[in-house]
């Protein structure tokens, strides 16, 4: 069965979306921006928060590719298997270049600092793939 | 491979033999049937010291009149080397021992135990001294070139932290948060670009390279070291039973020096991979400063630049910010700068003395 997600607007339930990252300055910045644009957010600072948070059900993983508690590799693990293995990923990071941990269907990659466009338009990417049920 | 490196004719290795000489003429005495006066094993040392150094001295001459740098890498030099290290040794401990007291001299033995220890130690004294004077040259030449990329880091991020900080204190536009975004954007891409660059600066990176005068700290464990080899050549050629017949014959004193050779031989051998697995390639020794660096500045600096760029930006993209949040975002931005910028000093503090203005990152 699949289910389509779309953007925030024009639906009754806004899907959840998880920004973990450990500087805070950013986590307020995604935070704001996304709130702004409708989406609910749950944030997280480490890999444990950030599975814990996923837990409760979210559309969508916003993630730092550097945390304190774990490696990317065991942060997307996490939240995969918290929220669904098919939950999509955006992953913010300080490098140049993509980790090789973001690769396959519903990852994307954005190097900070990114803008406000880049960074509602791979939300708004990712929130569109559809996604099967677990 | 130089089968004698450049060090044997260095006069840090001259004096560093003098402990292990001393130790060695004891024990040939003392194997050689003679009571031996601490008096008379170091005036018997100081003698054989100073033979080998004229020798040491003569093979200096020679090699820099043929041109020779790098060492000795004929098998047949370095076995006339030390051959000639043996007899100068074995010659002068001979004369200590007739004149000083008063004994047989013992030449044959004295100068066939020699030659052995000579080619042992001085392949392996000098090839650990090399060694551990290369092991320096690397330290010395990573810490250049973790400075030279520290500078230029700081030069790349410092001045447009300072300016955003300065800008920030002021209570800026929206257009003016937007343009500090773009230019610390900038610079971190700068600083990020440095460090994953190996292009520093060769005459920098060979400033503090050493000199051949400085002594490795492993110069003195090499010298050490050599004792319990000599003590083991000293026992094999003078305490064997019915040592005087195996010497009287010119069957025994080639067997000794074919046994010299093959030590010697087996010596090379076993150094050679120890130091061509301690040879790191510069290039190899830059990148891995550069890596090293870079993940020390990753979180604490270039991070902070960038999610304080993010953060302007976003901020500038606000349409309508909330009354209070603008101050309060504004405040982390700047503690964030701050931050960077403390840590940025601290992170990229030269190992040798502040040079002018990249010093100050400017």
């Amino acid at each position: 069965v699949s289910d389509e997600v779309g953007s925030a607007a024009g639906r009754s339930v806004p899907p959840r979306i998880l920004v973990a990252d450990d500087d805070a300055l950013i986590r307020l910045v995604v935070r704001r921006t996304l709130e702004r644009e409708g989406y609910e957010v749950v944030d997280a600072q480490d890999v444990n928060s950030a599975a814990e948070a996923a837990r409760t059900g979210i559309a969508l993983a916003v993630l730092d590719a550097h945390m304190p508690g774990g490696t990317l590799a065991s942060t997307i693990a996490g939240v995969r298997e918290a929220a669904g293995h098919d939950t999509p990923i955006l992953v913010l990071s300080g490098d140049r270049i993509a980790p090789p941990e973001v690769s396959g269907p519903a990852m994307a990659f954005l190097a900070k600092p990114a803008s406000v466009a880049e960074l509602l338009e791979a939300v708004d990417t990712l929130l569109r793939l559809p996604r099967t049920r677990d | 491979m130089a089968i004698v490196s450049a060090w044997l004719t260095s006069y840090w290795t001259w004096l560093i033999l003098f402990a292990p000489t001393f130790l060695v003429v004891v024990l040939q005495e003392q194997a050689l049937g003679a009571r031996t006066s601490w008096g008379f094993a170091a005036a018997s040392t100081l003698i054989q010291q100073l033979a080998a150094g004229v020798i040491t001295l003569a093979v200096a001459l020679w090699l820099r009149r043929r041109g020779v740098h790098g060492g000795v890498s004929s098998l047949t030099a370095a076995i006339l080397i030390c051959v000639a290290l043996g007899i100068a040794r074995g010659v002068g401990g001979g004369l200590a021992a007739e004149l000083l007291a008063n004994r047989e001299p013992q030449f044959s033995a004295r100068i066939i135990s020699w030659i052995v220890i000579s080619f042992v130690w001085m392949m392996l004294v000098s090839a650990l001294l090399s060694t551990a004077q290369r092991r320096w040259e690397l330290r010395s030449t990573g810490r250049s070139v973790r400075d030279e990329l520290g500078a230029r880091v700081r030069a790349a991020l410092m001045p447009t932290i300072d300016r955003a900080l300065a800008a920030l204190s002021a209570s800026p536009s929206v257009a003016t948060c937007g343009a500090l975004s773009e230019r610390l954007g900038a610079a971190s891409e700068r600083a990020g670009a440095i460090l994953t660059s190996t292009d520093v600066a060769p005459e920098s990176a060979g400033e503090r390279l050493p000199t051949r005068g400085r002594i490795p700290a492993g110069a003195l464990i090499a010298g050490a070291g050599v004792v319990a080899l000599a003590a083991v050549g000293v026992a094999i050629v003078v305490s064997v039973p019915a040592v005087e017949g195996f010497l009287a014959n010119g069957w025994g004193i080639r067997t000794a020096m074919y046994f010299a050779l093959v030590v010697g031989l087996a010596t090379a051998v076993l150094l050679a991979p120890m130091r061509g697995a301690r040879e790191v390639p510069p290039d190899a020794t830059i990148g891995e400063v550069a890596k090293d660096l870079e993940s020390q500045l990753h979180g604490p600096v270039l991070g902070r630049v960038s999610a304080a760029a993010m953060a302007l930006s976003f901020h500038a993209h606000e349409q309508h910010p909330a009354p209070d949040s603008p101050e309060q975002l504004l405040t982390t931005v700047r503690e964030h700068l701050a931050a960077a910028s403390a840590d940025l000093v601290a992170l990229t503090r030269t190992t040798a003395a502040p040079r002018g203005r990249e010093a100050r990152g400017e």
